[in-house]
């Protein structure tokens, strides 16, 4: 047996988690059936006091997140909506203002106010926006100029840059076409050769990296992936090494690491995660026409859905229900005005009777990790075990627990059946859109209102 | 030009060569959201920093506050931006740049290796053999650095050097045959050559 000093610093590391990892499981599993029951419990009151407070005040060590600051509302709005909790009245108004005051006069938003525009923080404002949702929210957000400001960002090689004089990387590239397709406003001069650009950070591991060369990880590979959806080019990556790679991501604890021979990180949850949750959408709709977005809602078409007790069944539910905008050529057809017209004729029944999937990756096991490992029993998640919450934690993992709710199901709207809900099924968190993540409902009215307007 | 001395964090407001500068308020709003209890240190020099940036003024005195303005948050992007700006306005050694930038090699930002490599892309091929050997450094630090590595990377790119590379990629994985980083070097050697 190899002394603990002859291995290597990625077998120590690994087997310290580890260690910490298991003990937690082992006082689990030796615990009375009550006491499981109440650690299985996501810790809702706490979690919402958390983040309550940190959207009316932060301590001084936050200054290193000056420039970051509609991430923190990010962070904490998506998980208060996913919570299926509201902010106070007041409070909207007071995030819409201070949004708006860090919108630039000519388009974007910065990390502050008086800051300069930047793609990620655009993003993390206008999906804070959209979080909130209604008229005032929506509605403060300069179109227009946003679009100059993604055309400005835009770089010959197809990418996209950070903000002005910036770096060029593939979550750059996310960040502006997740912006551009939410709001509406994605058009070919914003997408061509964006495709190239994140082909070619594709590594020879299968997961996407963040610059060409470097090493395929999993917040790149989800921006990457979710990037290629929505300017519908998804075709031309090698999904099948994508799908070999991460899968090999979730470990023995339950969760994901971010790369290979890494260590497991709560974030990845929804990184990793959630690429799950888009590979599904591809896998589900590949057999069907795509239909705008706007006619699968209230079309009237609906079936009852009913919920067996044998799990071969699963649900009856609407099948073809793609408004979730799942299918990889609908992103750019619903946008375009001239085909909203065009309904189109959809199967059904494609799926065979059954709105069921099994997921690729161990979804119970990540679920049990976040709940065990990364809450904290006094509000927020985190990391791992021995590292602090935080707010960006508390999002992703939080984000990854609503993935792997619904992640047996095809239709991401319809309620999960309990088994699929580890603890109590008050569990249950809102579902996502995968490609935004935002709260599914908040991103329909969204759609709705930038559709119209 | 950029004083190499840390001005040690005195008060702006008391320094004489600040006295025509009126400091600008952040535009918080009277109810912000996500409001941060900065220190006096950190309010006051955001504000003459807010100040400086809005006159557009790219002096010595600018450069020293961003300097400072860094120490306090190397995520500021519109610093970094900013320090740009001036650096080449004033015609700024960048050798001395890179010294400066070396000295605070401890922060990971991607700020900071954007500026970084910013500085050795004029610098040139000169700047090559201490960049990959301050890379190195950090490296054996944190193996895995994901920043360090795409730096690395881009240098080689930039300025050469791929042939030596196997070299140290195999000494890495001989100190630690899970690096996953290395055997991704290894793989990027052959698509960049």
């Amino acid at each position: 047996m190899e002394s603990f000093r002859s291995l290597t610093v990625t077998q120590r590391d690994q087997i310290l988690v580890e260690q910490q990892v298991f003990d937690i499981f082992k006082t689990f599993y030796n615990l009375p059936p009550s006491s499981q029951s109440f650690m299985l419990e996501l810790q809702r009151e706490n979690h919402v006091e958390y983040l309550t407070k940190g959207l009316t005040g932060l301590g001084p060590s936050f200054c290193v997140l000056d420039a970051n600051r509609p991430w923190i509302c990010y962070w904490i709005l998506h998980s208060i909506a996913l919570l299926d909790e509201f902010v106070d009245p007041e409070l909207e108004d007071n995030t819409i203002d201070f949004l708006s005051r860090c919108q630039g006069p000519n388009g974007g938003y910065a990390g502050g106010p008086g800051q300069m525009p930047h793609l990620a923080t655009t993003y993390a404002a206008v999906n804070s926006l959209v979080t909130l949702g209604g008229e005032k929210a929506l509605s403060s957000i300069n179109r227009e100029k946003l679009y100059m400001f993604l055309r400005q960002m835009k770089d010959a090689s197809g990418g996209f840059r950070m903000h002005d004089g910036g770096e060029i990387d593939v979550r750059a590239c996310y960040t502006a076409i997740s912006v551009a397709s939410l709001l509406n406003i994605l058009d070919d001069e914003l997408v061509q050769n964006v495709g190239n650009y994140i082909l070619s950070c594709q590594t020879y591991e299968g997961g996407i990296s963040g610059e060409p060369g470097s090493e395929a990880h999993g917040g790149y590979t989800f921006c990457g992936l979710a990037t290629m959806i929505l300017i519908n080019e998804v075709d031309s990556l090698d999904l099948s090494g994508l799908t070999d790679w991460v899968v090999f991501r979730q470990g023995v604890e339950g969760g994901f690491q971010g790369r290979t021979n890494k260590l497991v990180d709560g974030c990845y949850s929804f990184w990793q995660g959630g690429i799950f949750a888009l590979l599904k959408r591809l896998n589900s709709t590949k057999e069907v026409k795509p239909i705008p977005l706007g006619d699968g809602e209230g079309s009237g078409e609906e079936s009852p859905q009913t919920t067996t007790s044998s799990d071969a069944a699963g649900e009856e539910g609407l099948n073809g229900d793609l408004s979730l905008g799942g299918s990889h050529s609908e992103i750019g057809d619903q946008h375009n005005t001239s085909s909203q017209d065009n309904v189109i004729d959809i199967d059904h029944n494609h799926s065979k009777g059954h709105a069921n999937v099994e997921p690729l990756f161990n979804s119970l096991a990540l679920q049990q990790y976040i709940l065990l490992c990364s809450q904290e029993l006094n509000g927020g998640l985190r990391d791992k075990p021995g590292k602090s919450r935080d707010h960006y934690h508390t999002c992703y993992c939080l984000s990854g627990l609503s993935v792997c709710q619904r992640s047996w199901l095809e239709d991401e709207d319809s309620p999960p059946l309990p088994r699929a809900v580890l603890g109590p099924y008050s569990n249950l968190l809102e579902p996502i859109h995968p490609l935004y993540n935002v709260v599914l409902d908040r991103y329909r009215e969204a759609y709705e209102f930038f559709t119209k307007s | 030009m950029d004083s190499r001395e840390d001005d040690g964090g005195e008060p702006l407001s008391r320094m004489a060569e600040w006295r025509d500068v009126t400091p600008l308020p952040q535009d918080d709003g009277p109810n912000p959201v996500v409001p941060i209890a900065y220190k006096e240190e950190f309010r006051e020099t955001m504000d003459y920093f807010r100040a400086i940036y809005k006159a557009d003024e790219r002096s010595p005195r600018a450069l020293r506050l961003t300097r400072r303005a860094i120490h306090l948050n190397p995520g500021n992007y519109t610093v970094w931006h900013f320090r740009r700006l001036v650096l080449e306005a004033l015609n700024a050694d960048l050798d001395e740049e890179l010294d400066f930038l070396q000295r605070i090699a401890n922060s990971n930002s991607k700020n900071y290796q954007h500026h970084r490599r910013w500085v050795v892309e004029r610098l040139g091929a000169n700047a090559r053999a201490k960049e990959l050997n301050l890379i190195k450094k950090i490296l054996s630090i944190d193996a895995k650095n994901y920043h360090a590595w795409s730096h690395r990377q881009w240098v080689l790119q930039a300025l050469g050097g791929w042939e030596d590379e196997l070299d140290y990629c195999q000494q890495l994985l001989e100190e630690d045959i899970f690096n996953n980083s290395a055997w991704n070097q290894f793989s990027a050697r052959h698509d960049f050559t």
